[in-house]
């Protein structure tokens, strides 16, 4: 059923009569066969109702309407059409006041633009829009107002390249970037036709029509915008590349994975821990780390729909493809990643590691000397970056963090923007409890002494209280008699349920 | 004066003495020359990466 096809705001009840055809009409010129698949693909599961917001201004399409468009003979619609997906059947009526249930149904919005051969523009998702599936993702939240009515929605940006001003690299740049400025006050709202003037004092050829950005121009755009991005080779990190990719993104922070020739972005995983329990370590190594539990790594690509998965199979076996875009790609194709690291954190994943790694195998401050407990069944390690702020924030949810003493000493101790935390489980306890951790200044160099803070076991608390309060170091401990296991640390992402 | 020379941590009442700064200055010598050749590696292999990232385009 339709509700006022001739109106500025028509809503189109998908039904055994009207389905997603009907959106070809209703959006006229704006949407194509190609643009109709891929949302069909996406959202017919779950989407009852599409409204279809004409003449809607985008933010993102205009700009590169002004700066590229407009300056053709033949020039495309400067407006766009925005489609709100919604799960339940919406009256219009609904729209004129505040409505639970609308607020409850709403699924997000996808910009259509004028655009060939990619005509989805600017779109922001719930991952419950795609049914079916568990994991953990980065998500970020907008506020989206149709005729006055404010809703909610949250998920990850993606946008489609629009073949002139972003190819594949300025569209998944966007992504990230519209993912942290829409999380993150610190962080400039960056619009597609800009990522390309990122990269004016090193391009390579004009700037448009774009031609495609080579891997260390992207980083250098980040770095334009407040960012300290590091890359990796494959090639470079033959063992500990998918590790650490992994790592980057169970700390929030969502990476640029190139391909041959494309790159797409990623910014969440599924894991299976079904077998954690009998999961051993990886020799030489003592340790289980938390990556053996992976699975599949979410993410976005631009030739395709919003929340794909690159799967995992049992460790050392291929990864399966990447479905819905042009090609198909699977992660042993990734060739590079970027990781897109805050400006005050000094400390590289693969360097806390080594570090943590030694740290937790030496004689003085090691497990095996330590801790009985934790020897007891061989140890799980999960290894995230945070803030100072959000692991203080969220003490509280954690039962005192196994004693009373360590949530009282945790709250005090004073902490850097930015900590590497080395979280220490058993299989049997994994991933809902863990036994204790060990947090690392991440705004130290991997050079420098005295970078812990807090080695933490059942049995007990050593703090480096000269570190903490900028001054020589002073190594104290705290015996903890009658410590439990505590909830995991969980502020990075967020879980998403089938 | 500096903030916090004779300051302590909720909790912490009962804390004693881990290492005496001698032995713990004697430990973080030790571990940064053991940890040192793995942070060298890496320092290279990062190096390596930007360098190899130059020589591949995406579109």
């Amino acid at each position: 059923m339709i509700d006022g096809p001739d109106l500025v705001l028509p809503i189109l009840t998908l039904d055994d009569d009207t389905g997603w055809e009907f959106l070809l009409d209703l959006a006229g010129t704006h949407l194509d066969r190609r643009g109709l698949d891929r949302l069909k693909s996406a959202l017919e599961h779950t989407v009852k109702t599409i409204l279809v917001e004409r003449h809607y201004i985008d933010k993102d399409y205009r700009e590169t309407f002004s700066s590229y468009h407009s300056k053709k003979f033949h020039t495309p619609d400067a407006r766009c059409i925005r489609l709100h997906f919604f799960s339940d059947t919406i009256e219009r009526s609904a729209l004129h006041s505040a409505n639970e249930m609308v607020a409850r149904s709403y699924l997000g919005y996808s910009v259509l633009r004028p655009t060939r051969p990619n005509c989805i523009g600017r779109t922001l998702l719930r991952p419950e829009a795609r049914p079916g599936w568990a994991g953990h993702l980065c998500l970020c939240e907008e506020s989206v107002y149709i005729q006055g009515l404010e809703l909610r929605v949250s998920g990850f940006p993606f946008i489609s390249q629009d073949g002139d001003a972003t190819v594949c690299a300025q569209a998944t740049l966007w992504m990230l970037m519209r993912y942290f400025s829409n999380r993150y006050p610190a962080y400039p709202e960056v619009y597609p036709v800009e990522i390309g003037n990122l990269t004016r004092d090193y391009s390579v050829g004009r700037l448009l029509p774009t031609a495609g950005l080579y891997v260390w121009q992207m980083a250098e755009a980040l770095r334009q915008v407040k960012f300290a991005p590091l890359v990796y080779d494959r090639g470079s990190f033959p063992v500990s590349f998918d590790h650490l990719l992994y790592t980057y993104i169970e700390s929030g922070i969502p990476v640029l994975a190139a391909f041959e020739k494309h790159v797409v972005m990623l910014f969440g995983h599924q894991s299976d821990f079904s077998e954690a329990g009998s999961t051993l370590p990886v020799a030489p190594s003592p340790f289980v780390f938390s990556s053996q539990f992976n699975r599949s790594f979410i993410g976005n690509d631009d030739n395709g729909i919003p929340y794909q998965f690159l799967r995992q199979t049992p460790l050392g076996v291929a990864w399966e493809e990447m479905s819905g875009g042009d090609a198909s790609y699977g992660v042993e194709d990734i060739r590079h990643f970027i990781a897109p690291l805050p400006e005050r954190v000094f400390l590289p994943a693969e360097s806390f590691q080594s570090l943590v790694h030694k740290l937790l195998v030496s004689d003085e401050f090691g497990f095996a000397t330590l801790s009985p407990r934790i020897l007891a069944e061989p140890p799980v390690l999960r290894l995230f970056l945070t803030t100072g702020r959000g692991f203080k924030k969220r003490l509280s949810d954690r039962d005192n963090m196994g004693h009373l003493g360590v949530i009282s000493a945790y709250r005090d101790l004073p902490l850097p923007h930015f900590i590497w935390v080395c979280e220490i489980s058993h299989g049997s306890l994994y991933p809902w409890k863990v036994l204790g951790e060990v947090i690392w200044d991440a705004t130290r160099n991997p050079y420098e002494e005295n970078a812990f803070l807090a080695v933490h076991y059942p049995e007990l608390l050593i703090v480096d209280m000269g570190t903490a309060l900028n001054r020589e170091s002073d190594v104290i401990e705290l015996a903890l008699g009658g410590s439990v296991p505590y909830p995991i640390y969980e502020h990075n992402l967020r879980e998403r349920t089938t | 004066m500096r903030q916090g020379d004779v300051l302590r941590l909720s909790g912490m009442e009962q804390a004693k003495l881990f290492m005496t700064a001698q032995q713990y200055r004697a430990f973080t010598e030790k571990f940064l020359e053991q940890v040192r050749p793995e942070l060298d590696k890496q320092r290279e292999a990062r190096l390596l990466s930007e360098e190899a990232a130059k020589r591949h385009l995406v579109r």
